[in-house]
């Protein structure tokens, strides 16, 4: 098995005792603020189609930088990523 | 069909033509069907949204608004409400403009306080700078100050939008003569954006010489929002006529409208 680096650390802290075992196959991210689990790797395509808004008009931001519409499929998250999903509301 | 009596009296925001310059919000509604009936009544072309965090618990078959209100079929104004730092309004815009595939006019609002939804003039300064240099269409809110409007409209700027009252208000009109000042010195579309409370404060904007008027809560928070929506409609077509047609003169005393000649 190949472990992308952010794999690596965390089987390290599962290895020294610093972590749980179960957590090799999550990782902690932020969604619209709150604290979220994924596994390691997941895209943002993933995310959208999880929360049921991929078919809504949204935009993405990671670390407050957008993220093109194009490149959800492409886009693995990184543990403690902050991600904003928006849409538009009523509004005057 | 409602009839036209200038039927090329258009109003030109960054090369588009409108043929309605009534501009409406979509917050306070009932819910999405009464935004849609309100929005169809009034006329409207360009309607402005809100850009917030998607509520992640939502159903999944619930509606979104540009379900409702179609881009297809109506030009999307998002707004910066509720950003009271220039950096939050510019990545407000970016985000809009991402999540409408490009598209660049924005309303860009920078509130400076929360009692009176003031503008943070020199926030918005500062924002409406970096928008522009970024490619956006800014129509922008702003006070009833002449000398700030022209500032805006020379930065480049499509449209510059000062306040008649407070947000949400209903007060009115409450500086005419301001208003007057940033008309005689326009180089760009001018339109009240809030305080208009009824029909009558959107044919004085008109009356003035303005080129549009957005509203949100003058139609939302009425009794029947729909009805309402049609008589802001009108409000604005019949001030915009009266303005075109020129008024009659004040006088203070009377002029008796029947010939004197042949009086029994």
């Amino acid at each position: 098995m190949v472990l992308c680096e952010d794999q690596r650390t965390i089987l390290t802290q599962t290895l020294t005792g610093a972590r749980p075992l179960g957590s090799l196959l999550r990782m902690n991210i932020k969604l619209n603020g709150d604290p979220v689990e994924v596994p390691p790797g997941h895209t943002l395509a993933s995310l959208i189609t999880e929360l049921a808004v991929g078919d809504k008009r949204i935009a993405i931001e990671v670390n407050k930088e957008i993220v093109p519409r194009s490149t959800y499929g492409s886009y693995s998250l990184k543990p403690g990523d902050q991600v904003e999903v928006v849409t538009a509301i009523g509004g005057g | 069909m409602r009839p036209r009596a200038q039927a090329d009296d258009t109003l030109v925001i960054a090369g588009v033509a409108y043929q309605s310059r009534l501009l409406i919000g979509t917050g306070k509604y009932r819910d999405l069907n009464e935004t849609r009936r309100a929005v169809e009544a009034s006329g409207a072309e360009i309607v402005t949204v809100a850009i917030r965090r998607t509520n992640i618990g939502q159903k999944r078959d619930e509606p979104n608004l540009l379900d409702v209100i179609s881009p297809d079929r109506y030009t999307i104004l998002p707004n910066t409400a509720g950003c009271y730092t220039a950096k939050d309004a510019v990545r407000t815009c970016r985000l809009a403009r991402e999540l409408l595939g490009g598209h660049s006019l924005v309303k860009l609002e920078v509130l400076g306080d929360e009692k009176t939804l003031f503008p943070d003039i020199t926030a918005t300064l500062e924002a409406a700078k970096e928008l522009i240099a970024d490619n956006f269409q800014v129509m922008v809110y702003t006070n009833d100050d002449p000398i700030v409007a022209k500032r805006l409209a020379e930065m480049g700027c499509v449209a510059v939008m000062p306040l008649a009252a407070p947000i949400g208000s209903g007060l009115g009109i409450r500086n005419p003569y301001n208003i007057h000042f940033i008309l005689d010195e326009a180089t760009c579309p001018i339109l009240v954006d809030a305080g208009v409370g009824t029909a009558s404060d959107a044919a004085i904007a008109m009356e003035l010489g303005c080129d549009g008027v957005l509203m949100n809560t003058a139609i939302a928070a009425a009794q029947d929002p729909v009805r309402m929506a049609r008589a802001m409609r009108m409000a604005i077509e019949a001030g915009r006529e009266a303005f075109l047609a020129g008024r009659m003169p004040k006088k203070r005393y009377a002029s008796a409208s029947s010939p004197l000649e042949g009086i029994l």
